[in-house]
């Protein structure tokens, strides 16, 4: 299902591609379904990320949207797991920052798991080591706000494994790690008596 | 630069009382790690400033060029308790905080900007901008025609009698906007209610999410509004004549009541979103 232009519409939609291959590929999006589909899903995408009110505040650089739009432009099995890839990416952007300093990054639709896994991993080391400043009814209260984050995340889980496709449940999952991340991000900067 | 300092060092239990001139471009920052700071407001271009500290506290008020700063300090260096009870110009812009504190504010006109862990914040009347957040204590906004930003960790976040765009959001506790007049709005929880109730506007875009919560918008008859739908285990309810226009898939659709003017859109992963008229009194 892979052709020679699927890795060239992210190029497209940043206005990248000279214009002769951007009007072969004009051309070719009206024969290919596959293309179309996966153009429409980056403009979407971006779309989302940038509407987002949490990450508006530290949106990707311009480095990682281009790392961005090439994990999902890359070859053809992120039209099996788009959803999947958009669900982690919503959550990149928050991950980044709490990395910063950072090394340039590399989006992979593996990796994109690993670095909110990496991200929300550091976190709850800090606050571990850090829990004795939180009174014992607020570290009640955190875990039981953790408790139903993760609850809500398996619930999208099992929902995206039975529908892959479904808008909806990508945009609640990555709404649901950028959440995460935040209340851990919080929890941290209250337990280190650093500003919210 | 102009720097004029005031510095009292107060006694245990004596009280600081002091008044403070300043220009109508002067922000009032006031930082406290644990007590009260109760904000009112008066028609002179002057700040009052009483403070009750306690364990050997010592009050400072410096005025830096375009910043009136007031905090507190201990000789051990820990934690300062003060209660604050300040007077300031109407229209000053004030930043607030930022542990353990309960914050009033009182019908100030300028900006509030106040940040919390625990304890609560309270901004009753007024008018202007105003951002508040908070770990775990709850925020409520009474009576004030403003802009309100707010976010809470853990904390439950209530808006009642309010007019203006309104942003906001607790990750694990209720948000409640009682009688909010808005055109741009948005409420979001994790595993809290949303419940919103006001009129909806035909130009008015209003967003009203929760994960595992339920969702609820009361509105005065005759409702007027599309709204987008979207919910997994979820269910759609209203007792109010709706048309029906299904998406891509069950749980996704569009409720069109009335002319369909304001866009509005409600999703609860889990929980029930309900459309109620408000009946009338």
């Amino acid at each position: 299902m892979s052709d020679a232009w699927s890795d060239r519409l992210s190029e497209y939609l940043d206005g990248e591609l000279p214009p002769g291959e951007a009007r072969e590929l004009e051309l070719h999006l009206r024969d290919c379904a596959v293309c179309r589909h996966g153009l429409t899903e980056l403009k979407a995408l971006v779309a989302r990320l940038a509407a987002d009110p949490v990450l508006a505040a530290d949106q990707p650089t311009s480095q990682e949207w281009q790392a961005i739009r090439r994990a999902i432009s890359a070859p053809r099995r992120r039209w099996m797991i788009p959803s999947a890839i958009a669900a982690a990416l919503a959550g990149l952007a928050i991950a980044g920052a709490l990395l910063r300093p950072r090394e340039p990054l590399r989006v992979e639709a593996a990796a994109v798991p690993a670095v909110y896994d990496r991200a929300t991993g550091e976190l709850e080391a800090i606050l571990r080591d850090n829990k004795a400043q939180l009174r014992p009814e607020t570290v009640q209260a955190l875990e039981a706000s953790l408790a139903a984050i993760d609850s809500a995340i398996s619930q999208a889980e099992r929902a995206l494994a039975a529908d892959p496709a479904n808008d909806y449940v990508t945009r609640s999952m990555g709404q649901l790690r950028d959440a995460r991340l935040t209340v851990l991000r919080r929890a941290v900067a209250v337990a280190t008596g650093k500003e919210l | 630069m102009l720097i004029a300092m005031l510095l009292v060092q107060a006694t245990q239990q004596a009280p600081f009382d002091t008044t403070i001139a300043v220009r109508p471009e002067t922000r009032l920052e006031v930082t406290a790690s644990a007590g009260t700071i109760d904000v009112k407001v008066w028609d002179r271009n002057a700040v009052r400033i009483v403070a009750r500290p306690e364990r050997g506290a010592q009050v400072q008020a410096v005025l830096d060029g375009a910043v009136l700063d007031v905090r507190a300090r201990t000789p051990t260096g820990g934690i300062d308790l003060v209660g604050y009870e300040i007077t300031v110009p109407r229209k000053m812009n004030l930043t607030l905080g930022r542990s353990d504190v309960d914050i009033t504010v009182h019908d100030t006109e300028g900006s509030v900007d106040a940040s919390i862990t625990s304890g609560k914040i309270v901004i009753e009347g007024g008018r202007g901008a105003v951002s508040l957040r908070s770990f775990e204590g709850p925020i409520e906004v009474r009576s004030a025609r403003a802009t309100v930003k707010a976010e809470s960790t853990i904390g439950r976040i209530t808006l009642s009698d309010v007019v203006g765009d309104v942003d906001v959001r607790s990750n694990s506790n209720h948000v409640t906007l009682e009688n909010v007049d808005s055109r741009n709005l948005r409420a979001t929880s994790i595993s809290g209610m949303v419940r919103f109730s006001g009129p909806l506007h035909p130009d008015g875009r209003y967003t009203l999410t929760s994960h595992s919560g339920s969702v609820f918008l009361k509105s005065p008859p005759p409702i007027n509004a599309s709204i987008d739908i979207a919910t997994v285990g979820g269910a759609f309810s209203s007792a109010i004549l709706h048309t029906v226009t299904y998406r891509t898939r069950k749980g996704i659709f569009i409720a069109r009541f009335g002319n369909g003017a304001a866009q509005v859109t409600m999703e609860s992963f889990m929980g029930g979103l309900v459309v109620e008229a408000i009946k009338p009194q």
